[in-house]
This record gives structure tokens, sequence and C-alpha cells, in this order.
């Protein structure tokens, strides 16, 4: 895995817990206005990181949820356990 | 009523009943119990991104090492 694809895997994963995180924090705060468009910011970028990633690297996700490219690349990506840092 | 002669009554049948704590009454009942309190979370401020994601929260406040500071060299000696 290169450099840049690992980079952008770790972004993503950081925008996407930053979103689970305030995802809980507006369960119990739904009024709060910063939090809320911290999220949506936060939302945001990451379904742009997202995008960019699987149009590089192939879907992230699989029965249905991503698109893929011919030929079918669900299975040319790594598992977890075969990153290396 | 008094203090005191608050008395437990069954669920089924609504008639006063033996009770099955010690004491007997309710107002006894609702000394002996503790009460919790939480203090309601106020968002002022966060971790940035990559620091959120190894600490396992956004949220400086809510990060509780446990064993708390164990690994501080200055309190295991």
């Amino acid at each position: 895995m290169t450099r840049e694809r690992r980079e952008l895997l770790r972004k993503l994963q950081e925008l996407e817990f930053a979103c689970i995180d305030l995802n809980l924090y507006l369960d119990t705060h739904p009024w709060d206005q910063r939090a809320l468009a911290e999220f949506n910011t936060y939302a945001n970028q990451l379904a742009m990181v997202k995008k960019q990633y699987e149009s590089m690297y192939g879907p992230l996700s699989n029965f249905g949820q991503s698109l893929s490219q011919y030929p079918w690349q669900w299975i040319e990506s790594p598992w977890p356990w075969e990153i290396q840092d | 009523m008094k203090k005191g002669e608050n008395k437990v009554f069954h669920d089924d049948c609504k008639c006063p009943g033996q009770s099955p704590y010690p004491y007997g009454n309710v107002d006894q009942l609702r000394d002996m119990l503790a009460k919790a309190y939480v203090l309601y979370q106020v968002y002022c401020m966060r971790y940035p991104l990559d620091k959120a994601l190894e600490k396992g929260t956004l949220f400086p406040e809510l990060e509780k090492p446990w064993p708390p500071y164990y690994y501080e060299e200055t309190v295991k000696n």
C-alpha cells in the first residue's frame, strides 16, 4: 500500500470517527448549533474523501454501497490485516 | 399521615403488606437509597481529529484512561 493511499485512508478514518462521536453527542444535545455545524462539515468532508478514495483505489463497502470499475474491484483491496505501516 | 406511616403496598392486590425491606415503610426506604448525579456535558473544546482517533474520543473531558496513570513512572515508583 502506497503512502498516499495510507494517508487518505487514515484521513477517512479520522473523519468517520469524528462523525460518530459528534453523532452520539448530538443524540443527547440536539440543540447544540456548533456541534451540529461541525458534524455537517465533517460529514461533507467524509463524503468527499470517500469519493476520492473510491475513485482512486476502489470500493470501501460492498453489497451495493459502492460502485466498482471493471474488473470487479472488491477482491483487489488489501484486507485490514494485510495493511502494513 | 405522619412520616414513617407510609406503608408499602403489594403491586397486585393494593393492600398494605409486609415490606420486603427491613424498615418496612417508604419514607425510610427513601433514606436508604443513593442518588446518582451526572454532570451535563457542554461542548467547549475538542481534540484535533488525528488525536481524537488515537484517544478514542473527540472530547478531552471524556478521556478516562484505566487504570488511571498506570503508565506514569512517577506514580508507579
